[in-house]
């Protein structure tokens, strides 16, 4: 069943990645993107990083895909059609990323994965309970500098963002 | 389902972002590229905390992180879009060549 998943949401988000790079409409871009991010909080669930899956959809799917829709729609060009919305490189880039793919598929194919030792196993707290409570603790404790600054950062992308886009006073 | 796949899965998906990133020539397509990229990796590091470190948190407490300036990122990067677009009438990228000398 798992495994069913697994692939299931593997091979469909790679279709989906695939359709957002490649399609002629930038919107249906968009729409194939947010398919994408959606299906990646899948694969978080059978990783059992719940709260990494919520925050998925609400932050990439909810506000992220909510902001490139908007952006597309503003800047949408008349006949979008028949504007093509990808340059003459289509070669040249398939060659570039694939030979960077593929190197890096055979980089991890090729390595020995038995060197690697898991860490310890799971604590009873950790498995039996989800670890929500446990990110929760940690956000508030070993994490906590790095939260305030990821707030101020936010905080900061936001007055950035409004001053470049607001329209001169002029 | 096991650690080598999912890496198999998000080197593909990496590369996939690659080739958006070189082939899309409107701005807005690139900066969709960018998020696949950034997923690709979050779905990276969540594997590694999930099969090599159990016990642990710190992969996870990094896609948090991660995806939250993604999303920063994103605000700063469809602003200066919408700006670009009121200035230029365009959003194609080969048409922002201002300070190209």
């Amino acid at each position: 069943m798992q495994n069913i998943a697994f692939y299931l949401s593997a091979v469909l988000i790679l279709w989906c990645a695939l359709r957002c790079v490649s399609s002629p409409y930038i919107f249906r871009s968009a729409l194939y993107l947010a398919a994408a991010l959606s299906l990646t909080a899948v694969q978080y669930v059978l990783m059992e990083a719940y709260f990494v899956a919520v925050v998925q959809i609400l932050v990439y799917v909810g506000a992220v895909i909510i902001l490139i829709v908007f952006a597309v729609m503003l800047t949408a060009q008349l006949g979008e059609g028949n504007i093509s919305q990808s340059n003459s490189l289509a070669l040249p880039g398939f060659l570039v990323a694939g030979g960077f793919g593929w190197g890096l598929v055979a980089l991890l194919r090729g390595f020995d994965w038995t060197k690697v030792t898991p860490g310890p196993a799971t604590p009873g707290a950790l498995s039996t309970d989800s670890n929500i409570m446990a990110i929760g603790r940690a956000l508030t404790g070993d994490y906590v500098y790095p939260f305030e600054i990821i707030g101020l950062l936010l905080f900061t992308a936001l007055i950035g963002a409004v001053l470049i886009a607001r329209k001169d006073p002029q | 389902m096991n650690l080598i796949n999912t890496l198999t899965l998000s080197g593909i998906l990496f590369a996939i972002g690659v080739y958006g990133l070189v082939t899309r020539r409107n701005a807005v397509g690139v900066l969709m590229a960018t998020e696949l990229l950034l997923n690709s990796v979050n779905l990276n590091l969540v594997a590694f905390n999930h099969y090599l470190h159990p016990a642990g948190l710190g992969g996870q407490m990094f896609t948090l992180f991660t995806i939250t300036v993604a999303a920063a990122e994103a605000t700063v990067a469809l602003a200066l879009v919408v700006a670009l677009f009121r200035a230029r009438r365009s959003v194609m990228v080969e048409d922002i060549n201002q300070l190209k000398w």
